[in-house]
This record gives C-alpha cells, structure tokens and sequence, in this order.
C-alpha cells in the first residue's frame, strides 16, 4: 500500500512537473552558436551579443561545443530545437555537416541565420551575417602582408581546421590574389591549427626550420597570428619574417609593440555577435535589413542578397592598437 | 526489499538508482524533456556512443581493452565517406567499410593474443595509426557531398523511431543472446576470468580474441557509418571524443576492468545516463563545460561508492595496511 | 660494456641516433642550435610528466590524468600571477607544487584506499580536473602571464632554462628510483606484487607516494608549461598524457610493471619530438604525424615483447637441458 502510494505521488509529481509551463513574456529565445566556446574572438562576441539581447528584450543563448567537434555542434543545434527556441544563429564549423539539422530546424519553423561563417546550402538560412565579402577580406589581407613582405618572397598560410568555410575561402582569395598580382611570391605551406596556438606556435616554428628562406607568415584564424609572432621573437626575427592576420587589438597588442607581429586585420566581433542577434530580432519581428541601414553599436551595414555585411574593416597597427576595446 | 537483493547484485541497483535520479532530475528542469521529441532526438544522439560501448564491453570482457576504438570509427567513417563519394553505391561503400574494420580488429587481435603485446599499449599504438591512416586518406580535410542514398541510416525514422535506435536496441539484444546462450560468450568471459584455466580447459582462446576484437569493431564501423549518415559529412576524427565516455560507461555498467564480468544492459543504461546529463544540460542551458566535470564526478562517486559498500559488507580489507 | 650494448635502452638511443643522422641528411637546419633547442624546449612539459608516468607505470599502474592535472595547474598559476598582490617566482612556484600535491593524493588515496583499479579512477578524475578549470574559466584562455613569469621560461647564455628543469626532474626521479626504498618498492610491487607484500612492502604506502609523486611533476610541469607559452589554453594540451605513457613505453618501460628507468624515458621523450619534427623538416604533411607515431609504437612494443618472449623461452629451455 505504501509503495502504492509512493508511486502514485512519483506519477503526479512528473505530472505536475510536465504540465506546469513556463509563462515568460512574449520575448525571443535566440540560441547564438560559435563554432567553439572559449576562443577569446567568440568570447567577445557574447558578450555583444548578450547585451544586444538586453538592448531589444530577447533571450540570448550562447553555447557551443567545447572542442572543434562538427558532430557535437549538431547534437546542440538539435537540443536547441528541442527546448523551442525562435531562431538560430550558427557558425558552423563543418559548412555542410551541420545541413540536416539545420533542415530539422526549419521543419519546426525555427528561423535560421548564419554569422561569420556560411553553410553550403543557402536555402537552409535566411540570412548571413559576415564581416565584410570573403573575396574582399581575403584580397585585403593579401594586399596588406604583400606591402610588408615587399612583394617577394616564401610565405605560409595558417588556417584554424581545414573545413572551417570561412578560413578556407579567406586563404583561397587571398592565394589567388597573390597569384594573379605578385608573381615573385610563392606560398610554400598551407597548415591547419586546429584553433590551438601552441599548435600554431609549434607549426610556425617548424616552418623556420623547414623553409630556412621563409619570409612571412599569414594567419587567417585568431589564435595563429599572436602564436606565429611568438615563435618569430623567440627566434630573434622580428621584422625579418613577415606576421600579419586577422587577430584581436588586445591579443595583438604585445606583438605589435615589439615588433614580431607588422599588422592586424579584423573587424570587431562583439559588433558582429551584436549584429546577429539584431537581424535574428528584426527578422523574426517581420522586419528586414536594408541596404546602408544604421543599425545601433554596429554602424552602417550593405546588404548583398541574403549577405548582410558590416562594413568596418580595420588595420590595427602600433599606431591605433590603443584605440580599440576589444 | 528482501526479493530484489537476490535478484539484482549491489552494482545493479545502484546503477539503477543513479539512472532513476538522473531521470528525475531531468523530468523536473525542464518541460521538454520528456517529449517523444527529446526522447527521440535522446536516442537519435546516444545511438553511435552507445554501439561502440557494447562493442567495448565485449573487449573488456575478456579482460582486455581497445583504445582504438574511437579511431576506428572515424576510419570507417572515412572508409565509407570516399566509396560514396566515389560513385560506389550505399551496400559496395558498407561492405569495404566493414571490411576495414574487421582488418582493424584483426590487427589488434594480432598484436594482443598472438605477438601477446599488453592490449593497452598495442591498441594506444593502433589509436594512433588508424587515426594516422583516416588523416592520410581523407587529407585532413572533411569529406562532404554524401548521397542522399545514404542519409537513410542517421535520418530514417520508422514508426517514428529513429533507424539508429531500433540497431541499437536489435544489437544489444544480439550481443546479449551471443554473450549469455552461446558457448562463445561463455568462453569470452571465461578467458576474462583467468587465461591461463581458459586455456588449459581447451577453449582456443586465440581464436575467440580474434572474434571479440573484431565484434568490437565492427561495433565502432556500424557507429561511423551512422554519424556519417546523421551529418552528412565524414571526418577523421569522428569517434575520438567518445573513447573515455565509453569506456567509463561501461564500467559504470557494472563491467570489471580486469574481465571476467559484466555485460551489455550495464553499458546501454550506462551511456544513458551520461547522454541525459548532456541532454539536459543542453536543454537547461547550463554551459557544456559542466558536462565534462559531471560525467567524471559520476564515475568517480559510483565506483568508489559501490567499493565501499563491498568492503564493509566483507569486513576484511583486502591489502594489508 | 657487454652490459651496456645489451640493454634495452641502448636500442632506442641507437635508433634515435640514426634517425637523427638521417634527417640532417635530409636538411642540415635539422641539426641548427634552434632547431635542436626548440625540439627540446617543446618536449619539457611531456617529458616531465612522462618522468612521473615511468614511476607509474612500473608500479603496473596507469594515470590517464596527467595532462588533465597538469592544466589544472597551469590554469589556477596563471590567474594567480595575473590577479594576486603576492604572485613572484617563488610563490608561483610553491602553488604549482602544492596544486600537483593536491591532485596527486587526491588520486593517490583513491587508488591506494579504495583498491579500484587505477585506470577507472585516474579516468574520473582526469575528467573532474579538466571540468572543474573549464567551468571556472568558461573555456576562456588566459592570456598576457606577467613577464616575470614568463622569463623563467626564456633562454640565458645559450641555455634554455625548461632544459635545467627537465634535467633536474629526470636526476630526481632516477635518484628515487635507484637510491630510496621507496624506489626499490616501486619495482617490488611492480614485479610481483603478493611476493612484495610478504616481504614486508607497504603496498597502499607505495602506491599512494606513487600517485602522489606523480602529481607533484604534473604541477611542476603545468608552472613549466605556462612559462614557455605565456598564455593559458584550459581546454589545451589534449592528449598529452598518451605522449607521456607513449615516450615511457618507448623508453623501455614495461607496462605490465616491474622494470624501467628514467634513462629509457628521456630518450622516449627525445624521439617523439625528433619524429615530430623530423616530419617537418622532411617536408611531410602534418598529417601524416600520427601514422608514423602509431607505426614506431606498434614496431617499438612488439619488438620488446619478441625479444621478452625469446629471452623466456631461452631459458625454458636451459631448464630442460638441466633435466635431461
């Protein structure tokens, strides 16, 4: 009779617990996906991101997966559809992994937009925030490491993990414009860091040795510029080998004091986690992003088709690396 | 309370306990997560962890280990991932993965019952080399473009359940029935319980070895082609970030280290747990990290739990103080 | 000398020796001051811990934490120096030791205690250690180490200071294994462990001083660790305690227990970074690192169990000879 009894209050108390909802105000849940959780840049971008949630009254989500796993970005993405969320922002770490759930998502009516990186099938997203074209960047951060390595000479290119879309198209551009511009420039390696900088530090190292004519070295993912420039100093080659990439003000900051690093190239990734979140609460209000549109702590953005692009793009050398905060 | 003491060892109902806790734990923090849809979507992501495991747990078993496992996968993975791509059809891309993962248990089998190298350090050897050898084939780079063809395996539902949990579950029960009622299973954990008596008793432990060491990767093989059908994609590293959550799932589950014991149900409700406490970490919004710590905390507090238990109930200390 | 040429150790050196000789062939920046001095300053923090795994291991034990502990360590010192008033060398370095204590006993008594085997327990709290930093920090890395801190790390007079750490970690370790009764008790519980304890060995002392020690170097290693790179990665150095076991196994270290030296485990460590490099240098892809690594594990072990084998059945066969 007591185990009865037991039972039964087990059974209503699931009940109770099933059926209670929660009843939040009308706000957004927005689920805002990095490729991976901890990287300072995307780190940044939370915070952005988060406060643009408290500026427009949504939810905000961050969370992603630990290690640069495609396969774990999917399960969250489909967590993420699971508990009900209105829209998912992603940047996916695998551009066509994360397609079948993404396909799930937009089953369920959940709005879906891409940022700072894109998936292959377009069709799966309603928009795509980016920094500014690929071509472009690309293009910009080949015309910037040519200046410094005076357009000649051995050069290596470190991306974060081979299938991450964005890397890989900024690395394609900028090749292909070094090949059709400075012919007296050859890129001898093309290595993956994996998003790891003591793997970054230890590739860069091991192209000195390899490559003894080396004369610059790109990095086209956050952590490798900072780690290229450390093992560069430690040589003693500041200035002889060429550092420059897309790295943070404050993580560049040091290397460009002394030297080892010439130039930073990037935009700030908190105004684009920011810019995110505002399009994913435009679009589900009904709402789009226009063409030259002033959105607030952004700026002014262009919009391509379904690309919507922040338009800042900076170089950060010793001169302005004080002026940015991030 | 008298009656479920002889049915079920100590392990089993604290495996049991820790299972009902979770559960409820789970029940209570979030509305969604009883849904069929969670549920489902549950099974849909602990399907790949969960074959492997049962794959482990026959290796443990016989009181070895397979670190290879979680390399395995992620070569088949890619094995399949190029035949597709390739233009070979779904069954000719199956059959040469699954022939690449009888090569790799056979392989360990080699090194550990016949060149008799300790099964820890020959499979940390092979870990590396098959991981080496999917790197190699796929170039480090992820292999995308699967047909449509094959989504069925990671993306079919019948019935509404999800293809990869009816294997699951149509695995596990063969496992179960190959382990308990064939005289296979018996000698399995015969040689887990002592080698040389398996031996002397005629059982050709060589032989046996061999076919538990390719079970488990064929295990790991069916696992890849899942993930890979489930993500459209094939990386080499598929696979790798399950080996110790798989491995502590089994023993978790009840199955010594040292061989001998065990079995399947312990693994299955084992992987379980661990998937509900990522599943409602997820759903709760507490951040992955936690997960990390959870999963090793519970294998910790179990196994040392359990040996307390034992030690009381012997009273004798096992090591002299 | 007969001795010297027979032992196992030799082996390795002989064919690290080649392997070297080969690759300066191949590239002559191989054998370059910098090249040697960055292979070796990479390989400190491994090889620290891998001084650790050898006592480990010949105890016929395992920690599958240590990499796990040795970022727990690295990540509480580098907040240390960066936030606390009385953060200077010593300090730092008194942390790093008692954070390796901690985690060290912590595995220590469960292992010893508790009679679990130590692959489940060091499993569990390799898992424990690495969460435990990463939700403390979110995965966040911790960047800008104070330059006091990271000057410990640099090169003076053409002399690394991580190689002096190394050195002096790896005399230790071979002074305990070979001088102390704690050393001799390592082997004895390693060799036959039931024979051990009749002759009076305190197997759970033993084991648990084992751990610990094992621990301590984790600690000391994550200080290392964070000198040389000057930031700290919590959710880095994955995999870093399969290098450690890998370098002693190559080394000569039986993982079964019971025999082992430092010696062997210095020259594992050495040719783990060679090959590493070596397949840079050569011009390799780096993907192809981890076959190599797996194919001279394979090669490396099943060559020690032949030789184990033969070296057995020789002396069955003495044996009958006597018979007859």
């Amino acid at each position: 009779m007591k185990k009865r009894l037991a039972l039964f209050a087990l059974g209503a108390a699931m009940m109770v617990g099933m059926g209670t909802t929660v009843y939040a105000e009308e706000e957004y849940t927005i689920a805002l996906i990095p490729q991976q959780v901890g990287i300072p840049y995307f780190e940044t971008s939370n915070v952005w991101g988060t406060k643009a949630g408290e500026d427009l009254g949504c939810e905000v989500i961050y969370t992603g997966p630990t290690s640069g796993d495609a396969a774990a970005q999917a399960n969250i993405v489909q967590d993420m559809i699971t508990k009900g969320v209105d829209c998912i922002a992603i940047s996916p770490l695998d551009a066509s992994a994360i397609e079948p759930v993404l396909k799930q998502a937009k089953e369920e009516g959940i709005k879906v937009i891409t940022w700072d990186s894109d998936v292959t099938d377009t069709s799966l997203r309603e928009a795509y925030v980016n920094c500014c074209s690929e071509k472009v960047l690309g293009e910009h951060l080949m015309q910037r490491f040519a200046e410094y390595m005076g357009e000649e000479g051995e050069y290596a290119i470190i991306t974060s993990v081979l299938t991450a879309q964005n890397c890989s198209a900024w690395a394609k551009y900028a090749t292909e414009y070094q090949e059709a511009n400075y012919p007296n420039m050859t890129r001898v390696a093309y290595e993956p860091c994996d998003d790891d900088q003591s793997k970054a530090y230890a590739i860069t190292q091991n192209l000195m040795t390899a490559y003894p004519e080396l004369k610059g070295v790109l990095g086209v993912t956050t952590p490798a510029p900072p780690a290229a420039a450390q093992a560069v100093g430690e040589a003693g080659k500041n200035g002889e080998i060429v550092v420059t990439g897309v790295v943070e003000a404050s993580a560049a900051k040091s290397y460009l004091e002394d030297g080892s690093m010439q130039e930073a190239n990037i935009w700030h990734p908190g105004k684009l986690g920011y810019l995110a979140v505002y399009t994913a609460k435009t679009l589900l209000d009904g709402g789009e992003i226009t063409d030259g549109m002033d959105v607030p702590e952004v700026g002014v953005v262009e919009v391509k088709d379904d690309q919507i692009i922040m338009t800042e793009l900076l170089d950060i050398t010793t001169e302005n690396v004080d002026d940015f905060d991030f | 309370m008298e009656k479920l003491r002889k049915r079920f060892t100590l392990h089993e109902m604290v495996l049991a306990g820790a299972f009902l806790l979770i559960f409820l734990i789970g029940a209570c923090s979030n509305e969604n997560f009883l849904s069929i849809r969670n549920i489902l979507s549950l099974f849909q992501q602990m399907s790949e962890m969960g074959i492997m495991a049962m794959g482990l747990t026959i290796v443990i078993i016989t009181g070895g280990m397979d670190l290879s496992a979680g390399t395995t996968m992620g070569l088949c993975a890619v094995t399949s991932g190029l035949c597709l791509t390739k233009g070979l059809g779904v069954v000719p891309s199956l059959i040469i993965s699954l022939g690449v993962a009888v090569l790799c248990g056979a392989m360990n089998a080699v090194l550990v019952a016949i060149i008799r190298i300790p099964p820890m350090i020959a499979t940390l050897g092979t870990q590396m080399f098959f991981l080496g050898a999917a790197l190699v084939l796929s170039k480090g780079n992820s292999i995308s473009g699967i047909p449509e063809s094959f989504y069925f395996l990671g993306q079919a539902k019948i019935f509404g359940m999800p293809l990869q949990m009816l294997l699951l579950f149509g695995l596990a029960i063969f496992l179960m029935i190959m382990l308990r009622n064939t005289v296979t299973g018996q000698h399995i954990y015969a040689i887990g319980n002592n080698m040389k008596a398996a031996l002397f008793s005629g059982i050709r432990t060589k032989h046996v070895l061999f076919y538990s060491y390719i079970m488990c990767s064929v295990m790991c093989c069916i696992a890849g082609n899942i993930q890979v059908s489930r993500v459209a994609t094939a990386r080499a590293d598929m696979g790798s970030a399950f080996l110790m959550t798989c491995i502590s799932a089994v023993v978790l589950g009840g199955t010594s280290i040292n061989g001998g014991n065990g079995g399947i149900v312990g693994t299955v409700v084992g992987i379980m747990i661990f998937a509900m406490i990522g599943n409602i970490m997820n759903l709760v919004g507490i951040s992955s990290f936690w997960q990390q710590l959870a999963t090793g905390s519970i294998l910790v507090l179990v196994v040392v739990f359990n040996r307390m238990i034992e030690m009381q109930k012997y009273k004798v200390k096992s090591r002299k103080v | 000398m007969k001795k010297i040429l027979e032992k196992r150790e030799t082996g390795v050196f002989l064919i690290l020796l080649l392997l070297c000789f080969g690759l300066s062939l191949y590239s002559p920046s191989f054998l370059s001051y910098t090249n040697i001095k960055n292979v070796l300053v990479n390989s400190v923090p491994v090889g620290i811990m891998a001084a650790g795994m050898t006592i480990v291991l010949i105890t016929a034990g395992i920690d599958v934490s240590v990499a796990s502990q040795m970022m727990f360590s690295a990540t509480w010192l580098a907040i240390f120096s960066q936030n606390s008033p009385i953060a200077n060398p010593v300090t730092v370095l008194i942390l790093a030791l008692v954070l390796g204590a901690i985690t060290g006993a912590i595995n220590g008594f469960l292992i010893a205690a508790f009679s679990i085997p130590p692959i489940i327990i060091t499993l569990g709290t390799a898992s424990i250690y690495r969460g435990i930093i990463l939700v403390y920090t979110n995965g966040r890395w911790i960047m800008n180490i104070p330059k006091w801190f990271t000057a410990l790390g640099k090169t003076y007079y053409n002399i690394p200071l991580p190689i002096i750490y190394a050195l002096i970690i790896f005399m230790i370790t071979a002074w305990i294994l070979k001088h102390t009764y704690f050393g001799r008790s390592v082997y004895a519980v390693g060799g036959n462990e039931n024979a051990a304890r009749y002759v009076g060995v305190n197997i759970k002392k033993t084991i648990f001083l084992t751990y610990f020690y094992s621990g301590l170097l984790c600690g000391f290693a994550g200080f290392v660790l964070d000198a040389i790179l000057g930031n700290c990665q919590p959710s880095g150095s994955n995999g870093w305690e399969m290098n450690a076991i890998a370098a002693a196994v190559i080394g000569g270290t039986n993982i079964l227990g019971g025999s082992g030296s430092v010696i062997g485990t210095v020259i594992g460590v050495a040719m783990m970074g060679v090959i590493e490099n070596g397949l840079v240098v050569a011009h390799i892809p780096t993907y192809w690192q981890k076959l190599v690594y797996g194919l001279i594990i394979i090669a490396t072990v099943t060559f020690d169990v032949l030789r184990r084998n033969y070296a057995d059945s020789k002396k069955q066969m003495i044996e009958i000879d006597q018979e007859a």
